[in-house]
């Protein structure tokens, strides 16, 4: 019987944080290590533990696919199309294929077939050196019927008029009678028009992979955020080829980041593993700069226009909203998110007013909380506005109309961390001066994500996600996951989970991830690797540890349920032994055991996701429109915090993001062309050292009581907040909005401008 | 949207949807996931095909659920 099908004990839990701390019952499935909750005193998890593969990423142990090197090796590159929109007329590979030292020449465009954007892949080859790659490219005969295109998406079709000032003037449909009659009883209603332009993924490592063959088993070493997810794409792939594929194993042990834009092979992976059986050897293809920035996807532009109103109490009593997205060729996947849980007293528009714009460019892929940055960038500033107009502090606004208690006291507590009524009134004292150049501005804005993880079977039967624990006889442990880590810290989420359960230091766990001979794991997207996988991982620990349990009752004379492991020792009442010496018992086949990823437990969470807050500081130059970023602080939780400082890196990084998506990042394409000409990291700025404020971070452990450790999903939620409060501050720095991002020192003095007008 | 039934990436997906169209809910396991704001299509609007690996199909047409299903000239799933 599996341990599924046993009926569940109630158990109660003390679910939440701080004050909110209360009791509530769950459905615990048989089996499962005992759930922790808010009463559970943890010594490794939450710790400052070092993040696990912090050494071999500072040393350069660290192996990353463009360090993948077999002897024989062959590079690789793609023929990319020069027009954004027509057809393939001709394309005669023959000449680069008699190149002397050319080992493989592939079409990846059929003759006759459509050109979609300026990137588009056209063919490839594979060579000993990229100089013989790049030369066969260009003995490639490709011929084109060019047509017509567009790139911008306020020219495509469907898109709205925007006047001078960039606003929507199309009239608003009809809002339906509830919604008409809450804005005709606002004390104050604000309307504007928003915009954020399409930002790229920029990981550091960009895509790629090397391919092997050995028969009909394929080995790809790969840059992805999914490597179970690529394993099936591949041989799906290969086999649609043509090719006969007995098994694909992907491995994907350092992923420089994804952020979205690795869930797929993509067409160079698919490219390398073609190109790797033609030529009968190795092959790697790892893309340029200029082809990330252009042909790996993007986060859509987004058009948005709010109406917000607030009544004499200072309730948001009606909100209204239309958009647009500014997508590739594919027209899809441009929608917005907005902070819901700020308007749960409004009335809204029962219809989902959204169009997704297709234009002649690279179509856009999920990035880091798809819809979120954008549509939280322009719902919260305009309810800033809406503050200002009404005449209330904006953070007390949020305050009374948020709905969730947790991310109440963040408000509370962000406020008096981040002096927020003295820097206020401090920055509104110094705008006095009519004369002065440099204005200071404070913004804050909330954060959600709602991810607790899942099981992997779906409605289905099967194993679902998996994790291996090893201990061995000389005392060292394994934690292993086929699952990637994409630059997150689930490595140390292995380390540390493993290490809790038994009583040991997070340096003595050896973690492994990413390569699919291992059990199997989701991909990371959504915030969902460490939700899913952190109950799995400790589970398999907490087996290993029974097994342990068991040896070291019989060698110390007391009962296996009596042990207890901690500070690396095995201890029953008055006799011990250390962990070292209870491994010498195991002999010389490891103890080994695979955990279960139970379903998340039946009961009422504490939180369907997590919650954030996020504030900060601007200094806005008068004279020159640059704004710079003062100091920032976020508080965020995410459940039970597993990896203390891989957390902190995650909000760190969604800050620095926050900061490239409000002030530098901008995605421009030339109309006539359709060429990108910032496609490289000195004309798309991503923002450097000097870029970066102090910032601070607090994460608040939380409790939610839906697994046995209670982890939930980090990556996204602290991206919704960054650009917004950034925004936020410069509005209240200069006393007018910039509405459309990013905050580039022209917008800056024309916001000015306007606001000296007035 | 008008009432309260919670829909999931699963409810919004076609019955007979080609098993060669991918999307990120299919790989985070998250098909049951909670969809919230009022869309017709499961996943975040960004589908591909595992034989291309882009959004692009076989038939050089663009990779949607409400394409990929029998009918199709590259439909690779059982027949209704």
């Amino acid at each position: 019987m599996n341990s599924r099908d046993r009926t569940p004990p109630e158990k109660e839990l003390k679910v939440g944080f701080g004050s909110l701390i209360e009791t509530r019952t769950f459905e615990v499935p048989a089996g499962d290590a005992p759930p922790w909750d808010a009463t559970t005193k943890l010594s490794v998890v939450g710790s400052d533990a070092d993040r696990a593969d912090g050494r071999d990423k500072a040393s350069g142990r660290a192996k990353y696919t463009h360090d993948i090197a077999f002897p024989g090796m062959l590079q690789a590159a793609i023929l990319r199309a020069p027009i954004a929109r027509g057809l393939l007329q001709n394309l005669d590979l023959e000449k680069a294929r008699s190149m002397p030292g050319v080992a493989a020449v592939i079409a990846l465009k059929e003759v006759g077939k459509r050109v979609r954007f300026v990137g588009d892949e056209i063919a490839a080859v594979a060579a000993p050196t990229l100089d013989l790659c790049r030369d066969a490219l260009e003995a490639i005969v490709a011929e084109y019927a060019q047509e017509g295109h567009t790139v911008d998406f306020l020219f495509a079709d469907g898109a709205p008029v925007l006047d001078e000032q960039g606003d929507i003037t199309d009239p608003w449909p009809d809002a339906g009678e509830e919604l008409t009659a809450a804005f005709a009883k606002a004390k104050t209603t604000v309307t504007g028009t928003y915009r954020t332009e399409v930002q790229t993924h920029a990981s550091m490592e960009s895509h790629g992979a090397v391919a092997k063959w050995t028969d009909a088993d394929l080995d790809v070493y790969m840059s992805t955020q999914a490597t179970f997810g690529v394993r099936g794409e591949l041989s799906q792939a290969m086999r649609a080829a043509g090719l006969q594929c007995k098994s694909v194993t992907i491995h994907a042990e350092f992923v420089g980041g994804g952020f979205g834009s690795k869930f797929t092979a993509g067409a160079e992976g698919r490219a390398v593993a073609l190109l790797a059986h033609a030529a009968n050897a190795p092959v790697k293809l790892v893309l340029n700069r200029f082809e990330e920035h252009t042909c790996t996807g993007n986060r859509p532009a987004a058009l948005m226009q709010f109406r917000a109103a607030v009544d004499e109490q200072g309730a948001i009593i009606a909100w209204d909203q239309r958009s647009w997205g500014g997508c590739g060729h594919n027209g899809q996947g441009g929608g917005i998110a907005i902070p819901d849980h700020l308007l749960a007293k409004a009335a809204r528009r029962r219809e989902r007013a959204h169009q997704d714009l297709a234009t002649d460019a690279d179509p856009a892929r999920p990035m880091r909380a798809p819809a979120h940055p954008q549509g939280f960038f322009g719902a919260e500033l305009c309810i800033d506005e809406l503050a200002a107009a009404a005449g209330i502090d904006p953070l007390a606004l949020r305050k009374q109309n948020d709905a969730q208690p947790l991310r109440l006291q963040q408000y509370e507590l962000g406020a008096e961390r981040f002096g927020w009524e003295q820097a206020r009134a401090a920055a509104a004292e110094a705008k006095q001066d009519q004369h002065a150049r440099y204005l200071r501005g404070v913004g804050c804005a909330s954060a959600r994500w709602g991810n607790l993880g899942n099981d992997g079977r779906g409605r289905g039967d099967g194993p679902g996600h998996g994790a291996v624990c090893r201990i061995h006889q000389d005392g060292s442990v394994e934690a292993r996951s086929g699952a990637q880590d994409v630059g997150t810290g689930f490595k140390s989420v292995l380390t540390n989970l493993t290490a809790e359960e038994l009583g040991i230091r997070a340096e003595q766990v050896r973690a492994t991830a990413g390569h699919t001979t291992d059990p199997s794991g989701p991909a990371a997207g959504g915030s969902t690797t460490t939700a899913s996988l952190a109950p799995v991982i400790r589970h398999a620990a907490f087996l290993c540890k029974q097994e342990l349990a068991k040896k070291a009752a019989e060698h110390l004379g007391v009962a296996a349920d009596s042990i207890v492991f901690a500070a690396g020792r095995l201890s029953a009442g008055d006799t011990s032994m250390s962990f070292g010496d209870a491994c010498k018992l195991i002999g010389p086949n490891p103890i080994e055991m695979r955990g279960e990823r139970f379903p998340n437990y039946k009961g009422k969470v504490f939180e369907r996701g997590v919650c954030g807050a996020q504030f900060a500081e601007v200094e806005v130059d008068t004279w020159t429109g640059i704004v710079r970023v003062l100091r920032m602080l976020a508080i965020q939780d995410c459940g039970i915090v597993v990896a203390q400082k891989p957390a902190e890196s995650q909000v760190l990084g969604a800050m620095i993001q926050g900061i490239g998506f409000a002030l530098h990042e901008q995605r421009i394409l030339d109309r006539q062309s359709g060429r990108m000409l910032n496609g490289d990291f000195l004309r798309y700025k991503v923002p450097g050292a000097l870029d970066v404020p102090p910032m601070e971070v607090i994460m608040q452990s939380v409790a939610n009581g839906h697994s046995n450790c209670s982890a939930a999903g980090l990556g996204e939620a602290p991206t919704c907040a960054s650009a917004a409060a950034i925004a936020n501050a410069v509005f209240h720095a200069i006393g007018h909005p910039v509405r459309r991002l990013p905050i580039t020192p022209d917008k800056v003095l024309a916001a000015l401008h306007q606001r000296g007008g007035k | 949207m008008s009432n309260n039934k919670e829909v999931t990436h699963r409810d919004l997906t076609p019955k007979h949807l080609c098993p060669a169209m991918l999307m990120k809910p299919l790989l985070t396991h998250g098909m049951d996931d909670v969809v919230r704001d009022g869309r017709q299509w499961p996943g975040d609007g960004h589908y591909w095909c595992a034989k291309t690996c882009t959004c692009i199909g076989p038939d050089d047409a663009h990779v949607h659920p409400k394409d990929c299903q029998p009918g199709r000239s590259c439909y690779d799933g059982p027949e209704p």
